[in-house]
């Protein structure tokens, strides 16, 4: 897939732009807090409703504004134009069409325009709480499975349910029949990231190993908080924890409690891996994600890589260069090139307070 | 405005619109509007067996001799038995919850219309208690908690109806064709 332009109304810093891409490398030059990186961030929304740096949707909204609106025009991996329309406003509310026919649910948008994003924001990921991971592990599983994100959705509106009947000490049959959604729930979402994760994790360790010239190995190890393989096992489990469950007025146990490690050689990363290597765990998962959903969608994705690429060692940077299919089209941004040697393989804009000024190639210079 | 606002299905637009049609465009058809529905609010009121529109204690439904008494069909609102009798599918009688469970919308079962659904249910007529709420997390809950609550207690065959409803609509707006086929679709509980 390649994004052939998009079009920007008062997305944070940027007031209004619209740019055409024409090639499969593209380049944000200038320096932090000109809007490289809103940029990209806006990208992102087009293809998850999400922003990869976490922020709520009021808050990409520029200042003074009430509205943003986002266009983009992606050409498909059969030659097909698409595109996509968002809008969100401070009131709240989202609008979303795809090939101008509007898109009621989160799950008709995901997976349709599909991107990978690579930020200093990724070491989270290795070093945080479950919670990060989690959020990472089942974007990318709803990106992939509509089945999932529904069930994703019920389990947690089911929980809210069940937590606010705990919290005011409801009888035992009304929290009960809130109970049996949520089972049903849990079991799906079980059954599909046990399904789905050993190809996550075969495309983790064939990354990491590429990355580290076979040096090194690292796994993805998936550890849920509690097993079970039926919705009435489910129901036992939610009967049995309720007692307790009560007492902190909250659902302790299930799936929205599942983690995953990322070993190298065998031991957690989080304590054993030295910042270099954690580095490249992050990138390996990136490119894993990246790999996953061009073979569960058939579809190749965009590469956002937010300031990140200067900061590899040339190794790795041409290690990953190399793990990623050539037509792979990336955006990138920095305060410089990669190096020096890269500026004219890069089709560059220069940022700055928000515009954005194509650099013809004959005038960058060192 | 602020007290169209409040009922169901108007936004600001469309409460905007009726008001200035109301008060502004055509001031006669407001003054009949207010007559019949003070008429209406006189003379109907809740039947006070199953919870439909009634202009006496009971219903027209529940004060038939032609309807099968020995089925029961519960459905969440007045016009999912509307929708029920206008496809003409159905010969026993109703059973009217007023809502379904939510806890996050305060909803319990203290809220919904059981008291008279168990006195209903001591006679020992009713053979068959059909559930006709839809099947969202909210609806499923509830057949749940009726299942085991109310039904569970007793010697009565419960099914469930709302396979192949579209999802989140309910019964109000199913087509003739569909309600039919979830009705004979319907599956025990
Ligand atoms: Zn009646």
């Amino acid at each position: 897939m390649r994004l052939l332009g998009i079009n920007l109304e008062n997305f944070r810093n940027i007031g209004s732009l619209s740019l055409e891409f024409g090639t499969d490398r593209i380049f944000f030059l200038g320096a932090n807090g000109q809007g490289k990186s809103n940029l990209l961030e806006a990208i992102g929304v087009c293809s998850t409703l999400r922003s990869f740096r976490g922020a709520s949707t009021e808050s990409m909204i520029k200042e003074g504004e009430s509205e943003v609106r986002l266009f983009v025009r992606f050409l498909d991996d059969d030659g097909g134009d698409r595109e996509a329309m968002i809008r969100f406003g401070k009131k709240g509310g989202k609008t979303v069409e795809v090939d101008g026919e509007p898109v009621k649910r989160l799950g008709d948008l995901l997976g349709q325009f599909p991107s990978v994003c690579l930020s200093s924001r990724d070491f989270r990921l290795v070093r945080e709480s479950p919670s990060d991971r989690r959020k990472w592990m089942d974007l990318v599983l709803s990106s992939t499975s509509s089945k999932y994100l529904t069930a994703l959705q019920g389990y947690y509106r089911s929980m809210k349910e069940r937590n606010v009947l705990l919290k005011k000490k409801a009888a035992d049959p009304e929290i009960q029949a809130f109970e049996h959604s949520l089972a049903s729930s849990a079991q799906v979402i079980q059954q599909i990231r046990g399904e789905l994760f050993p190809a996550l994790d075969l495309a983790f360790e064939q990354s990491y190993a590429g990355l580290t010239n076979d040096k090194e190995s690292a796994q993805l190890s998936y550890n849920p908080d509690c097993l079970a393989d039926s919705t009435d096992k489910w129901l036992s489990i939610y009967e049995q924890e309720r007692m307790r469950d009560r007492q902190v007025g909250s659902t302790r146990r299930g799936p929205h409690r599942d983690d995953f490690s990322l070993l190298l050689d065998g031991r957690d990363s989080r304590h054993y891996a030295s910042e270099g290597q954690q580095k490249g765990i992050v990138l390996a998962l990136r490119v894993a994600e990246f790999s996953f959903l061009k073979y569960k969608l058939g579809t190749m994705p965009l590469l956002l890589a937010d300031d990140v690429l200067g900061e590899l060692d040339p190794s790795r940077r041409s290690n990953f260069r190399k793990m990623l299919p050539p037509n792979a089209q990336s955006f990138a941004t920095g305060t410089s090139f990669p190096s020096d040697k890269e500026e004219e393989i890069w089709e560059s804009f220069r940022v700055q307070s928000g515009g954005f000024v194509p650099i013809p190639l004959s005038a960058t210079d060192g | 405005m602020q007290a169209l606002k409040s009922l169901p299905g108007l936004g600001y637009r469309s409460a905007e619109k009726v008001a200035l049609h109301l008060i502004v465009e055509n001031p006669k058809a407001s003054t009949g509007l207010v007559d019949r529905l003070t008429q209406a609010t006189e003379a109907l009121g809740p039947c006070h067996t199953c919870g439909n529109l009634a202009e006496n204690q009971l219903c027209s439904l529940c004060a038939s001799d032609e309807r099968d008494s020995s089925q029961l069909c519960i459905v969440e609102g007045v016009t999912d038995l509307f929708a029920m009798e206008r496809a003409g599918i159905f010969r026993g009688l109703y059973h009217v919850l007023h809502g379904k469970l939510a806890p996050v919308r305060g909803v319990g079962p203290e809220k919904l219309n059981l008291i008279s659904l168990e006195n209903r249910l001591e006679d020992g007529k009713v053979k068959e208690v059909i559930l006709a709420l839809g099947n969202d997390m909210e609806g499923e809950a509830t057949c749940h908690y009726l299942n085991q609550e109310i039904f569970g207690k007793r010697e009565i065959q419960v099914t469930r109806i709302g396979f192949g409803l579209p999802s989140g609509g309910g019964v109000t707006y199913a087509d003739e064709v569909t309600l039919r086929s979830a009705l004979d679709g319907r599956k025990s509980m």
